[in-house]
């Protein structure tokens, strides 16, 4: 292998390493904090963070004068063994702070351990990708071609280790496997490429046999030590629980644990539920189908498991149809939790499908429909809490019919936070059905009816049902019914929803502010002020005041200081198109999630027709750069499009979301898919090997340029990812979020422009 | 254009009017932000800065330490308190030199609950009992069912102004044959249920305390002259659990529990099992032994379920199996009255006689079903049943 071939080789392996690691780790970070939008946004934030440091301060070395390709493998082969570690850290971060086991971590601990452990990988992978446009400019004759094409290589090895990582590697083997194998890789290589640098003073690597008995020393040494590290790092992470079967599935990390004649079962760490646990099942099984008349089709989302199914099966009920987000929770409930019931009942269809999916295009109408999917912490679940989809909901429902979901409450007070949160879901509720009912305790339980007076609130109406349909209940019988239906805390709880109601904003698809609110009350958790303060305090008018503020200092910043001009604004421009691309991609998926239901294949696409974007925008360039006269022009053209493209956006999701057709609706859920994305992607591409060009004038070495604009880039996509799902969409909404990245990047346009 | 070969110092450099607006609104800016800042990241503000006189009053048990600081000594955690900052439990704090309690008829919650869902299930069965509590509580404990009051100072809850007297006509009104301080921690508001305590039973309404037992020896003699029954969560008896978990050491608890015995008032003791936490049978016997040689063994004793809560949402409930076991320990070591609620499976909600065996009274959830005991007795032996039946 030539050297060139081998850093060319090392580059794309490089973008698959940042990409692979980063699902990896996002992951498993996800088991030990739990997901929310906030706590997401921070872990994604801290990865992007240290890269963005790692590219710029390796411009701050003055590696110049070391053998940078020797730098550049000495930092794969630390990279190596410090994936295997980073994974070790993550999982024993629980121990190390001393959390007991099942206890949620606060935001505060939870940056600690994410902006600690994340920093060696990826601080490491961004200073290697300005190493590499170094090492790869010594090879072309124009400097700017190699940072081109480097870009290029490393998009289009986060494409791969995207893909292969979710769909295929996650799925089928252990984290701690995936990235040991990868560490070995990056070691195998990094030999290579030391081999090749060892040329004039290496004396260890002289020969080619020692590197062949070093790798294979090494992979034993990976290997071994891999299975061993699993087991043993597994062990930490779940210290105290007795953990009966683990599995990865494209959606998370499922985890079935046992005690005593009981199992829980564990999504991305989080406590889904227990088996058997007859009070929950229970709950939501009898409440809403002892408030339906005659419950004869039941559609089921979530939570069958738990013992639900077979609750609902005591009723009168003629089908039911039991829809579960992740196939592989009744895969393994059947497999480890043989007690379960219900699922093999010939009245029981299971469908493995996305349930605003399935909603659009079944034609059937049901009695009831049980939503048991749990608090709307993420901008995934929250689409099952959100007006249009009880719209949906409504269609298919027969007249008379009830749905019904519970969400965390408090029996005793509810404050300010709480009251927002449900507050919210319920204002969305009453928006579409006419009757509506709230049950306090520790889960509230939402129930409501598109005909007027179909609910009760009366429990010896309820519990005459009981005993009409024989149901053989231990928990829902009458004394239970009359205290959970308490007229007294039921008037506390409805008259301080209508009291919120009358100030709510409803929680929509395109502005889901139920997530946002769930989040903040969770902050209340934890005994971190400051958190539990700024998400009480955040308003709309805030977001838009400080945006502006930031956009006059921006204004300020590169037309005051006279000395760099269009350089300063060239690399301003970077970041906030990195924050753009950040923006436009988890618009496209929140939209497209709402517009078209869940598909979880799809979601890869756009990720991958983003990447993809990012190559074919750094190809185009690289053929081209050569012909170009006026680089700024055609700089301030891409900006002009990334304007248009944001204020443009939104109204295409709009549009698409109201329009009926089918042939629409494919091309939109086929083609637009696809399309939007990679444009977003090819400006991004087009724009940062330009922004080089542009900014080395003054700078010297396009290697070094490079390093700064990379590391900006990754800033502006740290601000967007930590922002974007947790802050902005929710608040102001995918139309007012687009809007406001098109105020920022128009802001730099018009600093452009003047100068 | 400046002279560079003359270094001028900072103290004696001129400075244009341009600069000095500069920098009067740097400073001014960050001044602000500051301000700002601190107050985001503090979690309690001086109550007499922000003029907040509504539930003030003069704390009773502290003393003082001198420059206007004072030491708490309502309870364990002793605090001292300079002037304007907050104890412990986020409702105590000190005005020159004089401890407030910033709650005093100040509550957050108020409900009509039955008796039986304190849980006391030898008092008045089937009665109401009128429930109140306040912001604020002196233990931390991770898995707490009202952290949303409990673990918040009064300036964050949505309060509401109810006077002794209107507490004691509220509950007589609403029927309610005893008033409960519960859901938080009474003793943080010692003052304000010592003196509804005393109205209330000049009413002829009785008192029952839901408590951690946090407290100290000499505010607990007080109080026990007022209370008729407590619910004392006896949270573990293992020491490094209940410094962990809740922030209580076992001592204070047992100390509370001496004294309320000491004093007459009825007690039943509930212990909340956490799996893998405290769930250990070795200290559970120990407890039940305790309870059994220093209180008696008519002591009932309630396990409840752990369910994912607050803190510790990602724990699982308490395995049934568990609980079960735990009641047959403490039967075993020769309890009469051992209960665990809300667990209809395991059928542990009814009185049984210690004396014929029968059941005396039949509960479901917080429903009594059935109540044979009549003036205190068996209605079938004739048994003495403990308990406040009147």
């Amino acid at each position: 292998m030539s050297f060139k071939k081998t850093v060319f080789i090392s580059l794309l392996l490089l973008g698959f390493t940042a990409m692979l690691a980063q699902v990896v780790f996002m992951r498993e970070l996800l088991v030990v904090f739990y997901g929310n939008e906030l706590s997401i946004g921070i872990m994604l934030a801290g990865w992007l963070l240290w890269g963005a440091v790692g590219s710029y301060a390796s411009v701050k070395f003055r590696i110049a004068r070391y053998d940078k390709a020797r730098i550049y493998s000495i930092c794969q082969s630390v990279l190596a063994v410090i994936l295997p570690v980073t994974l070790l850290f993550i999982r024993s971060s629980r121990g190390l702070l001393g959390i007991s086991i099942g206890e949620m971590i606060g935001y505060i601990p939870m940056m600690i351990i994410v902006f600690t452990g994340l920093s060696a990988a990826s601080f490491l992978m961004g200073a290697m990708f300005s190493l590499g446009c170094r090492v790869w400019s010594t090879f072309t004759e124009d400097p700017f071609f190699g940072v081109a094409k480097v870009y290029v290589l490393e998009a289009i090895g986060a494409l791969a280790g995207g893909l292969l990582g979710t769909y295929f590697l996650i799925r089928n083997f252990p984290p701690m496997y995936i990235l040991v194998v990868l560490g070995f890789v990056n070691f195998a290589l990094s030999i290579i490429m030391r081999h090749h640098c060892a040329g004039k003073e290496n004396v260890i690597f002289r020969k080619r046999i020692g590197n062949v008995i070093l790798l294979i020393a090494a992979a034993a040494v990976f290997f071994s030590g891999g299975k061993y590290l699993e087991d043993f790092s597994a062990k930490l992470l779940w210290k105290g629980f007795k953990v009966k079967a683990s599995e990865n599935s494209v959606y998370g990390n499922i985890v079935i644990t046992e005690q005593r004649k009981q199992h829980s079962i564990y999504e991305n760490g989080l406590h889904l539920y227990t088996v058997p646990d007859r009070f929950s099942a229970e709950n939501t099984a009898h409440l809403a189908l002892l408030e339906t008349k005659s419950p004869e089709r039941v559609l089921l989302i979530g939570g069958g498991m738990n013992g639900t199914l077979s609750e609902i099966l005591e009723h009168p009920v003629k089908e039911i149809d039991y829809l579960e987000l992740d196939p592989t929770i009744i895969t393994m409930a059947e497999k480890y939790l043989p007690e379960t019931k219900g699922i093999g009942d010939e009245k029981v269809n299971v469908i493995n499908l996305d349930a605003r999916f399935f909603i659009k295009q079944v034609d059937k109408k049901y009695d009831c429909v049980i939503i048991d999917l749990g608090d709307p912490y993420t901008a995934q679940i929250n689409r099952f809490y959100t007006v249009d989809f009880f719209r949906e909901i409504n269609r298919k429902l027969r007249p008379g019919g009830v749905v019904s979901f519970s969400v965390t409450s408090s029996e005793n007070y509810v404050g300010e936070e709480l009251k927002r949160y449900l507050g919210s879901l319920y204002i969305s509720l009453k928006k579409v059905f006419p009757d509506v009912l709230v049950l306090p305790g520790d889960r509230a339980y939402f129930l409501a009816s598109n005909k007027k007076g179909m609910l009760t609130y009366d429990p010896k109406v309820l519990s005459r049902r009981i005993q009409e349909r024989m149901l053989d209940t231990k928990y829902i019988r009458e004394p239970y019914l009359i205290d959970r239906f308490s007229e007294e805390r039921v008037i506390y709880l409805n008259d301080l929803l209508n009291d919120a109601a009358s100030e709510m904003d409803v929680n929509s698809d395109f502005r889901p502010i139920s997530n946002y609110y769930a989040t903040s009350f969770w902050s209340t958790h934890f005994d971190e002020p400051f958190f539990r303060k700024i998400l009480f305090r955040i308003r709309e008018e805030w977001i838009w005041l400080l945006t502006v503020l930031i956009c006059l200092a921006m204004l300020f910043f590169s037309l005051a200081g006279r000395k760099r001009g269009v350089e300063r604004i060239v690399l301003l421009a970077v970041m906030t198109t990195g924050f753009f691309e950040i923006i436009v991609q988890i618009a496209v998926i929140l939209s497209f999630q709402a517009i078209y239901g869940y598909v979880f294949y799809k979601l890869g696409i756009i990720i991958a027709s983003f990447m993809a974007g990012l190559a074919v925008g750094g190809i185009l360039i690289e053929k081209r750069i050569g012909n170009i006269r006026d680089y700024v022009k055609i700089f301030i053209l891409v900006q002009v499009g990334i304007c248009l493209y944001s204020l443009v956006l939104p109204f295409m999701f709009k549009w698409l979301s109201l329009t009926d057709s089918p042939v629409m609706s494919w091309l939109g859920s086929n083609i637009l898919l696809t399309f939007i994305p990679i444009i977003a992607g090819i400006m991004g591409g087009i724009q940062f090997p330009l922004a080089n060009k542009i900014c080395a004038k003054d700078i010297s070495g396009a290697g070094e340029v490079a390093g700064v604009s990379y590391g900006l880039d990754l800033a502006g996509a740290c601000v967007g990812s930590l922002l974007a799902a947790a802050v902005l969409i929710p608040v102001l909404g995918i139309v007012g979020t687009c809007m406001l990245t098109a105020l920022v990047n128009l802001t730099v346009l018009a600093a452009l422009k003047v100068s | 254009m400046k002279d560079l070969n003359v270094p001028e110092s900072i103290w004696h450099k001129k400075i244009s009017r341009r600069d000095f607006l500069k920098k009067c609104a740097a400073i001014g800016i960050s001044a602000g932000a500051s301000i700002y800042l601190f107050d985001m990241f503090s979690k309690y503000k001086a109550y007499a800065l922000i003029g907040e006189k509504r539930g003030m009053k003069e704390a009773m048990f502290y003393e003082n330490a001198g420059d206007g600081a004072v030491r708490c000594l309502l309870c364990p955690n002793k605090c001292f308190l300079a002037d304007g900052q907050r104890g412990f439990c986020g409702v105590r704090e000190p005005v020159k030199g004089k401890l407030y309690t910033l709650v005093y008829e100040l509550i957050c919650s108020v409900h009509v609950d039955p008796i039986e869902k304190k849980p006391l299930f030898h008092m008045l069965p089937g009665s109401k009992a009128f429930s109140v509590a306040t912001a604020g509580c002196n233990s931390r404990c991770k898995y707490c069912q009202n952290w949303t009051i409990s673990q918040r100072p009064p300036e964050e809850t949505t309060n509401r102004r109810l006077s002794v007297k209107d507490l004691v006509g509220a509950a007589i009104n609403n029927s309610c044959r005893s008033i409960a301080y519960t859901y938080t921690e009474p003793i943080v508001f010692y003052e304000y249920v010592l003196d509804s305590s005393i109205l209330a039973r000049e009413n002829g309404v009785r008192n029952i305390m839901v408590t951690g037992g946090k407290i100290n020896a000499e505010p607990m003699r007080k109080l026990s002259g007022v209370i008729d029954a407590a619910n004392v969560d006896l949270k573990g008896f293992n020491k490094e659990y209940l410094r962990k978990v809740c922030s209580q050491d076992l001592d204070d608890i047992l100390r509370t529990l001496t004294i309320m015995k000491e004093n007459g008032v009825w007690i039943e003791i509930t212990n909340l099992i956490v799996p893998t936490l405290n769930d250990n049978m070795d200290d559970i016997r120990k407890m039940v032994r305790w309870i059994r040689d220093e209180l008696g063994k008519d002591v009932p004793i309630h396990f409840s379920r752990f369910w994912p809560q607050y803190k510790l949402r990602s724990l699982y409930p308490t395995p049934i199996e568990t609980l079960r076991s735990a009641r047959d320990v403490a039967l075993e070591e020769g309890m009469h009255y051992v209960y665990i609620g809300n667990v209809p499976e395991l059928e542990a909600e009814n009185t049984v006689c210690p004396g014929c065996g029968k059941t005396v009274i039949k509960r479901m959830g917080y429903k009594v079903l059935e109540n044979n005991v009549k003036k205190g007795k068996c209605g079938f032996c004739g048994y003495s049943i403990a308990g406040i039946w009147e």
